[in-house]
């Protein structure tokens, strides 16, 4: 299907429109769209719905009765600009409440204020005596009033709140006729009703939030409970990898040598026994550092690769994180694998050190050697190292520097991320 | 020729030391023991130098191994199989001269040795890490630079190019090193009663200041 906005056919159009004027907030079309929020917030947020649409159900009626003529005040203009202020308000607050997530205290008091506003010039427009009627549209707004103010005010205010359109309503009618038409049974049942509307709305809010927040603690939980798993089994999985490494090689040199089958004191078997015995001190560290390291990993196996190519290499390290990105890990274990390339290569040396340090959410990984380095001002960086070490380190965020001297070896800095510029 | 003890609970490697240290001109091997007690059992008046293995199997704690040793009138070199970063600052804070890892040639123990045994500090890379790393509460400050040499050193630079490095005289690394070695002692050195001041003092008189 052709998906140009201008040759869509035009109920496609319309459904793409109301899509993104609503943001897909509808529940009932897809409850799980919310999943990214945290339950708190969609508890707020489906309250806050149930508060507009109670409001909602109170003006949409008196606006069809408006337009259809019908009316029981004295100014028909006065009341149509009452209305079209209430519906401007409610419009307003809506769209605010869906941009926030929930009311903030302001419109609590301008809403407040308003429905007393409402009510007050309302009951003066108002045909009869029947202010507390149904057909005072305004005196209908103060149930959505209590309620907002149930679910938004701390409960110790609720009553103070509540008693300004209270006020304000018997206060006009007073004004207006001398005397409060209504019947103590009645008053007694529409402040019921106002109050309990506020308590209402309270209780709901108070357990859906709790509901929320209970609903966040397990998710989180699960998630670590989750991440402890795959930590273990990616642990599990490096153990059987290093049991293997060991018996392709101490195993097999120890077996040799106690067989008889190799000579311990030629410089070839102690070279290889010392390169094995490197790789049991790593193995031996990064278990004492407790935590499982895909950086740690991945540098280590780096290390076996190059004294695989005859370099000995000294590593000492951080306890480094566990939760570095996939792409970093991967950028400055590979820098690292060609900087101790070409410390075999260039350097004419077999011995090298590898440091990786953590500090205020930075990491320098450090490969030195003390071989015969070069004149940084008169040899130009080759491409092994423009391209698989500078750039590289580049592509992920980081940097890398090098320092280097003739007879003096080179230093290699891989910095992640990025140091800002000052 | 300065006079060695070796000190650690692995046979092979005593042997091993024995065949090492025939072949140095300058290094005699005086004698060999599992423990600090069957050292001190031997009777013979110590060595020079102790090298002395971090961990033996006769589970003493190291710091006391290191202060009998240092109070009976030795030079002790720790050494281990791994590195060990806190244990190593407690030893060198104890007494110990410095603190190698067992990786490291015959040519760099032997130095280590002779370095010991002229009243100098031994300084490693994995001593300077464990100093520059360490996270414990009542570690002593330093400053930017301490920091840097450090670190320069302990990542494989030698004391002339961490100096270059991190910007300072080639020869005042080493000053750097010996600066924080006795920031280090002092702050693992605690005074908290009088009592506590005068065992200080009295170890100032028996050691020399500290400086």
């Amino acid at each position: 299907m052709d998906e140009s906005p201008v040759l869509m056919p035009w109920r496609l159009r319309v459904r793409m429109a109301w899509r993104t004027l609503t943001g897909e907030t509808l529940v009932g079309r897809d409850p799980t769209h919310q999943v990214t929020r945290s339950g708190e917030e969609r508890a707020f947020r489906f309250i806050a719905l149930l508060l507009v649409l109670q409001r909602a159900s109170y003006l949409v009626p008196t606006v069809v009765d408006t337009a259809m003529g019908t009316t029981t005040y004295h100014s028909p203009a006065a009341n149509l600009v009452l209305l079209t202020a209430a519906v401007a308000w409610n419009v307003g607050l809506a769209v605010g409440v869906h941009r926030r997530g929930w009311f903030p205290s302001w419109a609590v008091a301008v809403d407040v204020a308003l429905v007393c506003v409402l009510l007050a010039v309302g009951s003066v427009n108002h045909l009869g005596n029947e202010v507390f009627h149904n057909s005072n549209w305004a005196s209908k707004l103060v149930w959505g009033t209590a309620a907002l103010v149930g679910a938004a005010v701390a409960p110790r205010w609720i009553p103070l709140v509540l008693l300004a359109p209270v006020t304000a309503h018997l206060g006009t009618a007073l004004v207006r006729f001398g005397a409060i038409p209504l019947s103590p049974d009645r008053m007694l049942n529409l402040l019921d009703s106002y109050l309990w509307f506020a308590l209402i709305a309270y209780f709901m809010r108070r357990y859906l939030c709790a509901q929320g927040r209970a609903l966040d603690q397990t998710t989180q939980r699960q998630l670590e409970l989750n991440s402890r798993r795959a930590e273990e089994r990616a642990r599990f999985a490096e153990r059987i990898a290093q049991y293997r490494t060991l018996h392709d090689t101490v195993l097999t040199t120890l077996t040799a040598i106690a067989r008889g089958g190799l000579d311990h004191r030629t410089a070839e078997v102690r070279r290889r026994c010392a390169t094995e015995a490197d790789y049991v001190r790593r193995l031996v560290q990064q278990d004492a550092s407790g935590t499982f390291s895909t950086l740690g990993a991945r540098l280590s196996e780096v290390i076996t690769s190059a004294e695989s190519l005859g370099l000995r290499v000294h590593y000492l390290h951080d306890p480094l994180p566990a939760d570095l990105p996939r792409t970093a890990v991967d950028g400055i274990a590979d820098a690292s694998r060609e900087a101790l390339n070409n410390v075999l290569t260039h350097a004419g040396t077999t011995e090298a050190w590898l440091t990786a340090v953590w500090d205020k959410e930075t990491l320098l990984v450090r490969v030195v050697d003390r071989g015969r380095g070069f004149d940084e001002d008169r040899v130009v960086l080759g491409f092994g190292v423009r391209r698989s070490i500078v750039e590289r380190m580049r592509e992920i965020g980081g940097e890398a520097t090098l320092s280097a001297m003739v007879h003096n070896g080179v230093c290699v800095d891989l910095v992640w991320p990025a140091r800002p510029l000052v | 020729m300065i006079e060695v003890s070796v000190v650690d609970d692995d046979r092979m490697l005593l042997d091993g030391m024995a065949a090492w240290f025939s072949s140095v001109e300058d290094v005699v091997l005086r004698a060999r023991a599992r423990s600090v007690d069957e050292l001190f059992e031997t009777g013979s008046p110590l060595a020079d130098v102790v090298v002395l293995d971090l961990l033996l199997a006769d589970g003493s704690d190291p710091v006391h191994n290191v202060r009998r040793l240092v109070d009976a009138g030795t030079r002790v070199l720790v050494v281990s199989v791994v590195p060990r970063g806190e244990q190593s600052i407690d030893v060198v804070n104890a007494g110990a001269c410095g603190y190698l890892t067992k990786d490291h040639d015959l040519a760099v123990l032997a130095d280590a040795i002779r370095r010991a045994a002229a009243g100098d500090n031994v300084h490693s890379p994995e001593l300077a890490f464990a100093w520059c790393r360490s996270d414990r509460p009542d570690r002593p400050h330093l400053s930017a630079q301490e920091r840097a040499v450090l670190l320069a050193y302990a990542s494989g630079l030698t004391l002339s190019s961490a100096a270059r490095h991190v910007g300072i005289r080639p020869g005042t690394a080493k000053v750097y090193l010996d600066r924080v070695k006795d920031k280090y002692t002092r702050a693992g050195r605690p005074t908290y009663t009088k009592l506590d001041l005068a065992d200080r003092v009295r170890e100032d008189g028996l050691r020399g200041n500290p400086s």
